[in-house]
């Protein structure tokens, strides 16, 4: 699914650069009619700096040790409909292509965890000691805002975004401390050193994810804009039969990035 | 209005929302190990919750000392106590079997152990035929008749690989056609994603006198099989009947396959010089499967030129032979100075993690012939 993904949004973001070309070559009567309409369309680059956290962080985990973002692009193409005469409420609909990323480590205590074999045979209990996680997934996402115009330079958007996941990982594994399998009663496993057990829980990642958005854009110049959004997901990122990582998990990223409006 | 505002009361409220809470009391409540004066050895069976504790013949277990091994901030109590009972040490006289729990830090998890005090007698001649656990596992019976003592085997580490769906599928399994009666089938089997990151691709069927410490199974594997009981008589051979075929790749301890070479089981028994009680030699007992450990006083081994792919169940017949210059005490022998282990399994540098996947070797009707 993915590979077609990426030509995809760059057909549909070329479609409205081409768009734009072409009102502009016809003598700015596209544009003209545009505005006389109430339509802006833009679009947008950034990147997602962020994490994907319980919110609030649960009691098994003990420390938050590191944390790193990977670099993750977005691409985003949008068109805004301005609602009353003096163009201050306006409603936009966008096409992005997301891209969340991160890695991190924490101590936990207790933390509940299966590792499975490709037997499909699984090994199960209660980690104390250190995770590292590496979250990346990549969405196509749909943000429905409510636009409001401060000023000629300012305005501020908000509302929910509908994400469909293309892939995802959720994988990495368990250092230094000890697993008490196959519950709290069970037999003690310590691990030191370079000794680590993997874990991968990309298969059980939901699809589906949905959240809100809110943010603010400036403009730098006539076409060129500036903008900071938060997205935040509402729902967790697990499927909801998956029980292992016994919390739900967020993830909540700000965009940071310019676009350019026609 | 402006956008940093909202900006900034968003990042705000996350951070505050993303806090540390308080720590968490403990939840485990376990034995995770049991020491102790005059322990000769103790096995804990983390199915059963089962701690046997072998002492020797004509010691005094009314002031038994039990120093337990707990989760942190876990807690144990008798559950009927005696009233010779000065924690740690406790009176055995009355009962050999008593009921202990083992509370965790937060209260909420209550574990029943069983504790029990043995004399220990190590027998002589095993066949196989008893299980103590068949799952999730096979665990067997040192013999038929005490039902106490069990072999120990590598099938504990096996579970934390997940790949055995059944009690079949581990590297130790009884099986039902023996030389007489059933027998035990020891298989050399991957480890999978789980043991080849870790330096331990492949998991020999085993099965030794001593215990297995889950506890060190992936940090110390070598460390985490604990061979031999004390024994009082001196041994003079140990005889039995095997099968073997050898696996097909023979892989090195990275899991790169090693290109001509062969794999081949091993059988042997050690009798070795413990200075302590608690002392016991590990999987290390032939280091780097040449050496020979200095503990050890007397070995009876399989010849490599004996230990040939059959069908057909062959004899073996070995003799304890001197090792190290050294020489039994007579006194040392009787007061338990020396423990013996008996061992089997299917790929001779198992404890290294080299062998081939597959290789099998069948053991049946062994018998420790000793001195009068």
């Amino acid at each position: 699914m993915k590979k077609y993904v990426t030509p995809i949004l760059a057909l549909f973001l070329g479609g409205f650069a081409l768009a734009g070309h072409a009102q502009y070559s016809s003598s700015h009567k596209g544009l003209l009619w545009l505005a006389s309409h109430g339509l802006d369309y833009e679009i947008k680059a950034g990147i997602n700096i962020g994490g994907t956290s319980p919110l609030p962080l649960p009691q098994e985990i003990r420390s938050l040790d590191s944390y790193s973002p990977g670099l993750a692009i977005t691409l985003e193409g949008n068109a805004t409909k301005w609602l009353d005469a003096k163009q201050k409420w306006g409603l936009s609909v966008g096409l992005r292509l997301d891209k969340k990323d991160m890695d991190t480590k924490a101590t936990v205590k207790n933390y509940g965890m299966e590792i499975f074999s490709e037997t499909g045979g699984k090994i199960k209990g209660l980690w104390t000691g250190g995770v590292k996680t590496t979250v990346k997934m990549s969405y196509l996402t749909v943000p429905v805002l409510a636009n409001y115009r401060i000023s000629n330079r300012w305005k501020v958007m908000a509302g929910p975004y509908f994400s469909y996941m293309l892939n995802g990982e959720f994988s990495g594994n368990v250092y230094e401390g000890h697993l008490r399998t196959p519950d709290a009663s069970g037999s003690r496993v310590n691990f030191e050193g370079e000794n680590k057990a993997a874990y991968d829980f990309s298969d059980n990642l939901r699809h589906f994810q949905w959240g809100v958005q809110v943010g603010g854009e400036w403009k730098a110049y006539k076409h060129l804009n500036v903008h900071a959004d938060l997205t935040w997901g509402l729902n967790d990122i697990f499927q909801k039969d998956f029980t292992t990582v016994s919390f739900a998990m967020y993830p909540i990223y700000l965009n940071l990035g310019f676009g350019y409006e026609f | 209005m402006n956008v940093k505002y909202i900006l900034s009361g968003f990042l705000l409220s996350v951070s505050v929302s993303s806090c540390i809470q308080d720590e968490a009391l403990n939840v485990e409540a376990a034995i995770d190990g049991c020491t102790g004066t005059n322990i000769q050895s103790a096995t804990i069976d983390h199915l059963r919750k089962e701690v046997e504790v072998y002492v020797l013949d004509g010691t005094d277990i009314s002031q038994q000392e039990l120093i337990f091994t707990l989760p942190e901030g876990a807690t144990i109590q008798a559950e009927e106590t005696e009233t010779n009972d000065r924690p740690p040490l406790y009176d055995f006289s009355q009962k050999v079997l008593r009921h202990f729990v083992v509370t965790s830090e937060d209260g909420a998890t209550k574990t029943p152990y069983i504790v029990r005090v043995n004399k220990l007698a190590l027998p002589t001649s095993f066949s196989f035929e008893e299980l103590k656990e068949t799952t999730p596992y096979n665990v067997f019976y040192l013999t038929n008749a005490t039902g106490i003592m069990q072999w120990a085997s590598g099938n504990p580490g096996y579970e934390l690989s997940g790949m055995a769906l059944n009690e079949t599928q581990y590297p130790t399994v009884q099986y039902p056609v023996g030389y007489a009666g059933k027998c035990v089938k020891l298989t050399t089997l991957s480890t999978g994603s789980f043991g080849k990151p870790l330096g331990m691709p492949i998991a020999a069927g085993n099965i030794f006198i001593g215990s297995f410490d889950t506890q060190n199974a992936v940090l110390a594997p070598l460390q985490a099989t604990h061979m031999g009981f004390p024994f009082t008589k001196r041994p003079t051979r140990m005889t039995g009947w095997f099968k073997y075929k050898a696996g097909e790749t023979f892989t090195d301890k990275a899991g790169n396959v090693v290109t001509g070479k062969k794999d081949r089981g091993d059988i042997y028994a050690v009798l070795y010089e413990a200075p302590t009680s608690d002392f016991t030699l590990d999987g290390n007992l032939f280091p780097d499967g040449t050496g020979i450990d200095e503990h050890i006083v007397l070995l009876a081994r399989i010849p490599e030129q004996e230990m040939t792919e059959t069908d057909e169940w062959k004899k073996f017949d070995l003799e304890f032979t001197p090792q190290n210059g050294k020489t039994v005490n007579a006194d040392d022998l009787k007061n338990g100075k020396y423990k013996l282990a008996v061992v089997f399994s299917s790929s001779v540098m198992g404890a290294y993690f080299q062998g081939a996947v597959g290789s099998e070797l069948y053991i049946d009707e062994v018998e420790i012939i000793c001195e009068n």
